[in-house]
Parts: structure tokens; C-alpha cells; sequence
């Protein structure tokens, strides 16, 4: 009669254990792929500040977006960054979820794809509290394709363009494309292996990439972290480390999970790579500036700089946005200037001189509150030959005889 | 481009050269591999140096420049001409010894080579992306490009009441990266956004392969390139590649530099003992110009160096004495001094130190922060896992050699410093926000590998007594 203690030697147990794991893990990958949503996480904060994004300011994070207010037109947009776009065909089905939406307020999903040469294609969405629906977008002739940009319009049914005052912030609880077969499933889990992690999400600061809810089986730190020393549990389990060993061995296992690792961020690398040769390849210097999403302030830029008599001569701009603050110093490098975010604070005013020149940008806002507010005799002589003298790009420059 | 290339490589060939003659070392052979990364720094030190030398003079800064790398190579050249050792030493094999080491020699080398490559072309068609590199530090070198070096810089608060200064936020920051860029725009004749990326790309390649030279004098083919690939593979430092412009990398290759000194000089070797000191000084020299931090890493090093003169009682008596100053320095109050560098205070609740500024002390957790960045997010791949799990236990088993002393308390100022910055004063808000805290560990982890590589892998360990 053959023995049973080979059964139970440690070796077996190892084998039995590391299997055992690996079968629980893909059990728990799959079957959340299987009732969870796709797709990158939108944000508000990557809609409203893509420019800075775009410029390597500020990454977007958090799942959840809320809409404070609308805007001028009356409408409030939540963009989709969609960075490059996604196959159409692979995200059928849209899934949104509301909380805190007042009454009388409509909304509508619009998409342009790469084929529909700037075509926005809309359907009307319900938006409805605190109960997560599900549309079709497979149905629709126009869902085909590679989607590029994706975005979601609220306005109020009744108000003819007006803003609507909103008590407290709609929030998106969730908004996100599902697949609706598991091939999908699997093949958008390749996309997202190997897709582009655009620079916004790879930030000079941190890696910030969040994985989407479908991406369980995409390798993370924390993932190939936790099987390294499940895999070092199991192999101690076997055989005991003495010495160096035991470090040695969680080096050598530790690599290959490196080396995926590594190689995700270069397909990923890949991919950013051929979008940033799409973007700026066979691009002058000057071509690649116009490119940028700031090329407005360059070729503001480019025209104050033109007209500015010298460079010595002190050049104040006045911007409430850092950023369109810094990127106009940028842009106008050379010229001996200095970024204001309001204009004129009374310790910024009395520092102008004769000869200093002022660029406004957001002129009119900006001096409405000067004439508003209280200024000694010294601002508003200034002010008022500001008014004076400003031309069309906001730029004027002080006298001598001042 | 051409000019672009020839005029990043010839301050890192100046610089290479002079690391070899220094030691004499042989350019083409192992020893001369292992000052590729040290002569790249000397070589951008020479230049930053130098510019600042021919500004001073008010002499045309090439010329100073031009005569300083060509008398170094001069120099450097008839030293290594006239040195005998170098021509006897023995080559060493580039891969593997088997055919599946070769093969794993091979995808490692073109694993590191894609994402090097990728992040290069990136960095060299990109224009200038992230915020502090057009916002500070370019504005510094392209100012000098268009207006000359020696226009005066000042900070915005100074520049208000002055009469024909110009003002950029990087005006009281280190010269080494504005300097490099400001170099190779001036060869290049115009301002172009991604040459002036070129240096720092010399220093990473040249740095690599100071690592690789080093590790295959006690370590197989494939170790030391792996340990290479565990380098290149981080992502944030891919990232730094990709999105140059920060005087990070350049700061982190400077203190890795300085690592494969410490550990050229804690191990037994055949290397004669002026070696060390080549990359040692390199990288110190570096770091103390590439960033304000930079002179907080070189006093880590410092005091990690001279602990290792100490005997086990002086370190306790050193240690005990710490404590007992710093009881008192709390009973008391802390106290406040002028010194000849500016006003030093160092209070319970604020402190002032020449060179870097005021703060005020107020605690803050940002432990949450730290441990996303470093073990949830993709910056580090497993860097901070093996940290733990090898680098933890590595010190404790080789507590008896000198470099795992070193290491230990290195990793203890390197602890110190970022408790410092970022849980007690108003840094806080960068870590929470996660746009500091990464780069600063940035700044250690390639050190951080290396030291713990060798660790890992080398027996031939000084010991201490």
C-alpha cells in the first residue's frame, strides 16, 4: 500500500498553496471584470484645467466630479479626456449615476469621432437621483468608430440660456463605458495592459495611474508586492532561508515581476511615443510652440513682443491664472517682466514707474474692480491712463512725462 | 543636432578623460568604463565653473570655457600616455558565460535600452512640459542666452525696487542645469526646447555605465546588468528622462556617483585607493551645484563617512551626547545666533538656517502620502517592497562591514531630512499634495539600489574592526 506522507511533504504543500492563490486571484479578477465598469475615470478636475495638464501642471485623480455652477452660456460641461480615443465598438454601454440634480434640468451626451470629420453626435440623457442607469450606445449608427472626445452637457430645460444658481454641487457618483461581452471585456483588459498612460497621468511628480474598475487583472505595485511575498511565504515554507539567502531569493523573485511591471510602462512608453510624434513630428521649433494648447498666449505673445519698445523696460502681467501668468513670461522670455494676479494692488501700483509697460489680460473684469475700489491719487492716475491708452492686446505703456 | 551632439559629448569626453587621468586609468578597459559617470559630472562641473569664472572676469566665457576642457583633456591625455598600469589590465567578458545567462544578458540590455531610448526621443521632440522647468529653471539660461551672462538676475522682491535688473523665480537656485542648457543653446546658436536636454542624458547613460564596470569586478554579467535595469526601469526616473527640465536626476546621479566612491572605497579591491575619491568628489561637487538640497545630501554623506572613523564607544559617546543636547536644547528653548553665514535659530517651534530660509515647525502626518507614492502608486515598481523585504534584513545580517553602516545611516539622515521638510515644516502642503515628496526620493533611490545591490551581491566587504 503506497504512502500517503508524500502527499503531505512541504514541497506539495507549497505547489498546493501557490495554486490555490493563483486560482483565487484570477476567480476574484474575473469575476469582478464581470460586474464592474470600464473605461478611464473622468474628472472634472481633468476637464476644466486640460490645458495645465496638458503642460505637465496637474494630474487628474479622483473618480468622483461634481459640478459647481454653469457657465455663461448656461450649460455645464463635464469633458472625458479620452487621450488618443477608444474603439467604439468595444464600450457599448454607458453608465451614469446622480445624486443632488434639481428639477428642470436636462442632459445630453456628445462624442465626435476620428472618422466624422468635427461631427458632434448627441443623444439626450434623464437625469435622474441617486440611481444608476444604463443606456445603449451600441444602437446608436453614430457609436462606431474611434471615439476622441466624449463629453456631458446639463442645462437647465426652462432658463433660455441663463445660468441656473445651484444650492449645492451636482455630483457624478459614476460615470463610465462598459463592455457588454466578456471578449470585450478581455480585449479592453489588453487595452488597458497596453495602452498610452498620457503624460498628464505620468506626471514629473508621481506616476499617478489609477487603474479603472475592470482593470483587476492589469499588474500594479501593490499586486506584484503582495505575490512576491506570497510567493517568498510559500518557497520559506518549503525551504527555510538561512543567511543571505532568504534575501537573495526575494531579489531573484521580485525580478521577474519587475521586469512586467517595466514592461507595461513600456508599452505604455510605446504608445505616449507614438502620439507624441503624431502631435509634434517633422515639426520646426516654432511649429511645435503652436501645437501646444497655450498657442493663443504664444501668439499674444509674439505680437506684444513686437510692439514693446525695448526689452529693459519693465513689463507687468496682469493675470488672475498663474498659469497664463507664467506662460506669457515664458513666451515673452527676454522682456524684464513680472507676472501680477491683480491689477493694481496698491504696493504693485506704487511700484510702477515711467516707462513701465502693463500687459492686461482679462482687461475689463480686472478694471472694473480698480474703479470700484478705493485708491490713492497715485493708482488712479495710472488706472486712468490705462483706460486711455490700452489697445487691442491690453498693452500700454507709461510715459515719460507721467 | 550635429552640433548639438558634438557639444553635449565634449564636455562629458573633457570630464571623462580627466576622471582617467586623475587615476590613471585606462579609458578603454573596465577601470576607465567606471569614471563614465563621474567624468560626465566633472565634465558639466568644469563648464558651470567655468562660465562663472570667464563672467567674473568679464572674458568671453567659451574662451575660459574652451581653454579649461582643452588643457584638462591636454593634461589628461599625456597623464594617461605616460602611465603604465592601465596597459596590463585585464579585460573582462561583456555578456554572460552560458547561453541562457547570454540570452538574459541581452533581453535585459534591450529591455534597458528601449526604455531609455523612448524616454530620450521624448524628451527630444516634446516641447518643455513640466511647469517648474520653463517657469524656473529655463528662464534662467534662456534669459543668459538672449541677453548674455552677465545680465543680473534677481528675485522678484529685490527686482521691485531695482532699476534695470530682470527677475525669474530660479534666481537664487543652483547654476549646474540653467548652465548646461545655457551651453548648449550657445552652440547650437538658438533657443530650441529639447537640445538643451542633451546633459543631463550623458550623465544618465554615463552613470549607467559606471554601474555596470563596477559590478562586473565581483559580479556575473547578468547581475550587474540587472542591477542596471533595476535603475533605468524606474518610472519616475523614465519620467525625468521624458519630461526633463528639473535638476532632480541631475542631483540623483550626482549622489550616485558619490555611492560608487563610498563603495569603491569600502570594498577590497585591487583599485589603488585614489579611486574613490574621483567619483566621491564628482558627486558631492555636483550635488552641492545642481539644487539647494543637494548641500543637505553632502552633509548625509559626510557625517555617514565619518562615522566609520569612530570606534563602537566613540559612536555611542557621539550618539549619547546628541541627546543629551538635544534634552537640553528642548529644556532651554532652543536659541538664536548670528554667525558669519546669516542668523541661525533653532527653536522648538521655528527655525532659521543660512542658505535655507525660515520655517515654522508644526507637525503634520503625512505618512498617508508617502505610503501611497511609494507603495500603491506605479512611481518605484518594487523598489520599496525590496526595500522591506531585502534592504532591511541585508543591513542587519551585514551589520559587521563598513557599508552597511554607511548605508544605515545614510538611510537615516536621508529619513531625518525628509521627517524634516516634510512632517514638520511647511512643506507639508508639496508631500500632501504629492508634487515633492517623490522627487526628493527620487533623489536617493538610484544611490539607494546601488548600495543595497552590493550588499546583496558582494562578499569582498571591508569590515569594521
Amino acid at each position: 500500500m503506497p504512502s500517503i506522507r508524500p502527499l503531505f511533504s512541504k514541497g506539495t504543500a507549497a505547489a498546493a498553496l501557490s495554486l490555490l492563490g493563483c486560482g483565487l486571484w484570477l476567480w476574484f479578477a474575473l469575476a469582478q471584470m464581470g460586474s464592474y465598469q470600464s473605461g478611464p475615470s473622468l474628472s472634472k478636475e481633468a476637464a476644466t484645467s486640460e490645458l495645465r495638464v496638458m503642460l505637465g501642471r496637474a494630474a487628474p485623480g479622483a473618480a468622483q466630479s461634481s459640478i459647481a455652477g454653469f457657465d455663461d452660456t448656461g450649460a455645464a460641461m463635464v469633458a472625458w479626456p479620452s487621450y488618443g480615443g477608444f474603439d467604439a465598438q468595444r464600450f457599448p454601454i454607458l453608465s451614469i449615476s446622480w445624486r443632488d440634480v434639481p428639477p428642470g434640468l436636462a442632459a445630453s451626451l456628445s462624442w465626435r469621432t476620428e472618422q466624422a470629420d468635427g461631427v458632434e453626435h448627441q443623444i439626450r440623457l434623464q437625469a435622474v437621483n441617486n440611481r444608476a442607469q444604463d443606456y445603449f450606445l451600441g444602437a446608436h449608427p453614430a457609436w462606431r468608430g474611434r471615439v476622441i472626445e466624449v463629453a456631458i452637457y446639463l442645462f437647465p430645460e426652462k432658463s433660455n440660456g441663463r445660468p441656473m444658481p445651484l444650492e449645492t454641487p451636482i455630483v457624478l457618483d459614476r460615470l463610465s463605458l462598459l463592455s457588454d461581452s466578456w471578449s470585450r471585456r478581455l480585449m479592453a483588459q489588453w487595452t488597458a495592459w497596453s495602452g498610452a498612460d498620457p503624460w498628464s497621468l505620468r506626471s514629473i511628480n508621481s506616476v499617478d495611474r489609477y487603474p479603472s474598475q475592470l482593470e483587476y487583472l492589469r499588474l500594479t505595485p501593490f499586486l506584484a508586492g503582495c505575490w512576491v511575498i506570497a510567493v517568498l511565504v510559500v518557497l520559506g515554507f518549503w525551504r527555510p532561508p538561512t543567511g543571505l539567502v532568504g534575501a537573495r531569493r526575494a531579489a531573484v523573485i521580485a525580478m521577474p515581476f519587475i521586469v512586467l511591471l517595466s514592461l507595461q510602462q513600456l508599452s505604455s512608453l510605446v504608445a505616449q511615443r507614438a502620439a507624441t510624434e503624431r502631435q509634434f513630428g517633422a515639426l520646426s521649433h516654432q511649429q511645435r510652440q503652436l501645437q501646444l494648447a497655450d498657442f493663443e498666449l504664444y501668439r499674444l505673445a509674439q505680437d506684444v513682443r513686437a510692439k514693446l519698445p525695448d526689452r529693459k523696460r519693465r513689463l507687468w502681467i496682469v493675470a488672475a491664472d498663474p498659469f497664463v501668468q507664467h506662460r506669457l513670461r515664458w513666451h515673452l522670455q527676454a522682456q524684464n517682466s513680472a507676472g501680477l494676479s491683480n491689477f493694481p494692488r496698491r504696493s504693485a501700483a506704487e511700484r510702477l514707474r515711467p516707462g513701465d509697460c502693463v500687459l492686461l489680460h482679462q482687461a475689463p473684469t480686472l478694471l472694473d474692480g480698480v474703479l470700484d475700489g478705493d485708491w490713492s491719487g497715485v493708482a488712479i492716475e495710472l488706472t486712468a491712463s490705462l483706460l486711455y491708452r490700452a489697445n487691442d492686446h491690453g498693452l500700454v505703456c507709461l510715459e515719460s512725462d507721467q | 543636432m550635429t552640433v548639438a551632439v558634438l557639444a553635449a559629448l565634449w564636455p562629458w569626453l573633457a570630464g571623462w578623460l580627466l576622471a582617467c587621468g586623475l587615476i590613471a586609468a585606462n579609458p578603454f578597459g573596465r577601470t576607465g568604463l567606471l569614471m563614465a559617470g563621474p567624468g560626465a559630472l566633472l565634465g558639466w562641473v568644469l563648464i558651470t565653473i567655468g562660465l562663472q569664472v570667464g563672467s567674473a572676469l568679464s572674458a568671453s566665457p567659451y574662451l575660459i570655457v574652451g581653454w579649461i576642457l582643452l588643457l584638462v583633456s591636454l593634461c589628461a591625455a599625456v597623464r594617461l600616455w605616460r602611465a603604465e598600469r592601465w596597459r596590463s589590465e585585464i579585460q573582462w567578458q561583456l555578456t554572460g558565460d552560458n547561453r541562457w545567462s547570454q540570452l538574459a544578458w541581452w533581453a535585459l540590455l534591450l529591455l534597458v535600452g528601449c526604455s531609455l531610448s523612448l524616454s530620450i526621443a521624448e524628451a527630444l521632440e516634446r516641447p518643455l512640459y513640466p511647469w517648474d522647468a520653463w517657469s524656473a529653471w529655463a528662464m534662467k539660461s534662456k534669459l543668459w542666452f538672449e541677453l548674455g551672462r552677465d545680465v543680473e538676475l534677481l528675485p522678484m522682491s529685490e527686482w521691485l525696487g531695482s532699476e534695470a535688473a530682470f527677475t525669474v523665480e530660479a534666481a537664487h537656485y543652483p547654476e549646474l542645469l540653467p548652465t548646461t542648457q545655457f551651453w548648449l543653446a550657445s552652440w547650437v546658436g538658438s533657443w530650441h526646447d529639447n537640445l538643451i536636454h542633451l546633459p543631463l542624458l550623458t550623465v544618465v547613460v554615463g552613470c549607467l555605465l559606471s554601474t555596470y564596470s563596477w559590478f562586473r569586478t565581483q559580479s556575473s554579467a547578468l547581475q550587474s546588468i540587472a542591477v542596471c535595469y533595476g535603475i533605468a526601469s524606474l518610472p519616475l526616473l523614465l519620467t525625468h528622462i521624458a519630461l526633463a527640465g528639473y535638476a532632480d536626476l541631475w542631483l540623483a546621479c550626482a549622489l550616485w556617483m558619490a555611492g560608487v566612491g563610498v563603495v569603491i572605497k569600502l570594498s577590497s579591491t585591487d583599485l589603488a585607493p585614489i579611486f574613490w575619491r574621483v567619483p566621491l568628489l564628482a558627486g558631492l561637487l555636483a550635488a552641492a551645484l545642481a539644487k539647494v538640497e543637494g548641500s543637505i545630501w553632502v552633509l548625509v554623506v559626510g557625517v555617514a563617512m565619518v562615522q566609520l572613523g569612530l570606534s563602537r564607544q566613540r559612536r555611542l559617546l557621539v550618539v549619547t551626547s546628541l541627546v543629551i543636547l538635544a534634552l537640553i536644547w528642548w529644556t532651554v528653548g532652543g536659541f538664536s545666533v548670528v554667525t558669519p553665514l546669516g542668523q541661525l535659530t533653532l527653536k522648538p517651534g521655528a527655525v532659521e538656517i543660512p542658505y535655507l530660509g525660515q520655517h515654522q515647525l508644526v507637525f503634520s502626518n503625512q505618512l498617508p502620502a508617502f505610503l501611497k507614492g511609494m507603495f500603491l502608486e506605479s512611481n518605484w515598481h518594487l523598489l520599496w517592497y525590496l526595500v522591506l523585504l531585502v534592504g532591511m534584513p541585508l543591513l542587519w545580517l551585514r551589520r559587521g562591514a563598513e557599508l552597511a553602516q554607511f548605508s544605515t545611516v545614510f538611510g537615516l539622515g536621508a529619513g531625518t531630512f525628509m521627517f524634516g521638510l516634510f512632517f514638520l515644516t511647511g512643506a507639508a502642503v508639496w508631500a500632501e499634495s504629492m508634487t515633492a515628496s517623490n522627487r526628493l526620493l527620487l533623489q536617493v533611490s538610484p544611490t539607494l539600489i546601488f548600495l543595497l545591490a552590493v550588499l546583496l551581491l558582494h562578499d569582498r566587504l571591508n569590515n569594521s574592526e
